[in-house]
C-alpha cells in the first residue's frame, strides 16, 4: 500500500503540469510561515511573471490560474494599484470565470487610487 | 486474479451542477497544529486547477474575506455556500478540514499523519456535489523494501520527515493529489481538460 501511493507520488511528478506554475505553492507555504509584508512573494512571482511575459515561444502552456490575481493583490497592497489592476485584468482574459471577483478588485483599486492622488496634491 | 471492485461514487449531482469554477474557502484546522489551516493553502491549488477548473487564489481569496470579517473558517463553513459563491461570482465551494497533522515520536521511528476531509458544494443551489477523506500515515523504516525507485522516494521524504520539525507538506500535497485523481472517488475531468471533460463517465 504504502509503495504504491509512494509511486503515485512519483508519477505525479512525472506528469507535465497544464499549467505555469513556477514555485506556487512553496513560495506560498514560505509565505506563510515567515509572513514578512509578503515581500519574498511578491519577488517570486514578479520573476515568474516577468519570464513569462518576454518568453520566446507564446504557445507554450498558460499562466496557472489564480497567478496574475495574487500578483495584483500583493501590487495593490504596496499601493501600485495602476499595476494591480493590468494584472486583474489579466486574470481576467486568461480566465473569465474570474471575471466578477476581478471587476469588484479593479473597483476597489481604482478606489484607492483616487484617494492616494487625492492624498498626494493636498 | 480480478481486481477488487472498487465502490463507485454517486456522481450524479456533480454532473448535474458541472462547475467550471472552484472556490476554496480558509480551512478548518481540527489538528493540534495551529499553523496547519495556512500550510494546507498552499498545497491545494495546484491539484485541483490541474484537474482542469478555474481555481479562485487562495490567498488572496483569504485576505479578501478577513478584510470583510470572513476571517473564521468555523464560521465560513458554517455560512450559506451560495451567498459565498455569489461573492466571488464561483460555481462551487470547497471546504477542507484538517483532521490530523501530527508526528508521533517513539524511540527507533517517528511517524507522520495527515488527514483531511474535503466537501465541495454547488454554489447556485448550495448542494454537495463531491465529498472525499484522504488519510496518510508516513512511517520511515529501517532497511529496504527491495524496489529501488520505492527506496528512493522513501529516503527522499524520510529525509524531510525526520528533522526535527517534520516537513508535513509532502504528505499534504501527495494526499490532496491522491484524492482528486483517484478513481472513482476523485475529481472528475473540468472543462480545461476538454480531451476528458464530461468523456470520463467509466472513471469518474
Amino acid at each position: 500500500m504504502r509503495v504504491r501511493l509512494l509511486l503515485l507520488l512519483l508519477c505525479g511528478c512525472a506528469t507535465p503540469t497544464l499549467y505555469e506554475w513556477g514555485n506556487y505553492d512553496e513560495w506560498l507555504y514560505e509565505n506563510y510561515e515567515n509572513p514578512k509584508d509578503d515581500e519574498e512573494l511578491y519577488v517570486d512571482l514578479t520573476a515568474l511573471i516577468t519570464a513569462y511575459e518576454s518568453r520566446p515561444n507564446p504557445t507554450t502552456k498558460p499562466m496557472a490560474p489564480g497567478l496574475y490575481a495574487e500578483y495584483g493583490f500583493l501590487l495593490m497592497r504596496r499601493g501600485e494599484n495602476a499595476l494591480a489592476i493590468e494584472a486583474y485584468n489579466k486574470e481576467k482574459a486568461l480566465w473569465p470565470e474570474s471575471a466578477q471577483f476581478m471587476d469588484s478588485m479593479i473597483q476597489t483599486a481604482r478606489i484607492a487610487d483616487k484617494a492616494a492622488e487625492k492624498r498626494g496634491s493636498q | 486474479m480480478t481486481p477488487t471492485p472498487d465502490v463507485h461514487y454517486d456522481y450524479s449531482a456533480f454532473r448535474s451542477a458541472n462547475p467550471r469554477s472552484i472556490l476554496i474557502v480558509p480551512v478548518v484546522n481540527n489538528s493540534v497544529d495551529v499553523n496547519a489551516s495556512d500550510y494546507f493553502l498552499s498545497a491545494i491549488s495546484k491539484p485541483v486547477a490541474e484537474r482542469g477548473y478555474y481555481v479562485f487564489p487562495v490567498n488572496m481569496v483569504k485576505r479578501v474575506m478577513e478584510a470583510d470579517g470572513l476571517a473564521d473558517a468555523n464560521m465560513v463553513h458554517s455560512a450559506d455556500p451560495t451567498r459565498l459563491a455569489a461573492l466571488f461570482g464561483a460555481d462551487s465551494v470547497l471546504y477542507v478540514s484538517i483532521e490530523r497533522w501530527d508526528a508521533q515520536y517513539a524511540v527507533l521511528s517517528t511517524s507522520v499523519t495527515v488527514e483531511f476531509t474535503y466537501v465541495l458544494k454547488d454554489g447556485h443551489t448550495g448542494e454537495t456535489i463531491w465529498q472525499s477523506a484522504q488519510k496518510i500515515v508516513y512511517q520511515p523504516r529501517a532497511g529496504g523494501s527491495g524496489n529501488a525507485i520505492a527506496d528512493l522516494v522513501v529516503a527522499v521524504v524520510a529525509a524531510a520527515v525526520t528533522k526535527a520539525n517534520p516537513d508535513y507538506m509532502p504528505l499534504a500535497r501527495q494526499a490532496n493529489q491522491a484524492t482528486v485523481i483517484r478513481h472513482h472517488h476523485g475529481l472528475p475531468a473540468g472543462p480545461y481538460r476538454p480531451e476528458e471533460y464530461q468523456k470520463d463517465m467509466e472513471r469518474y
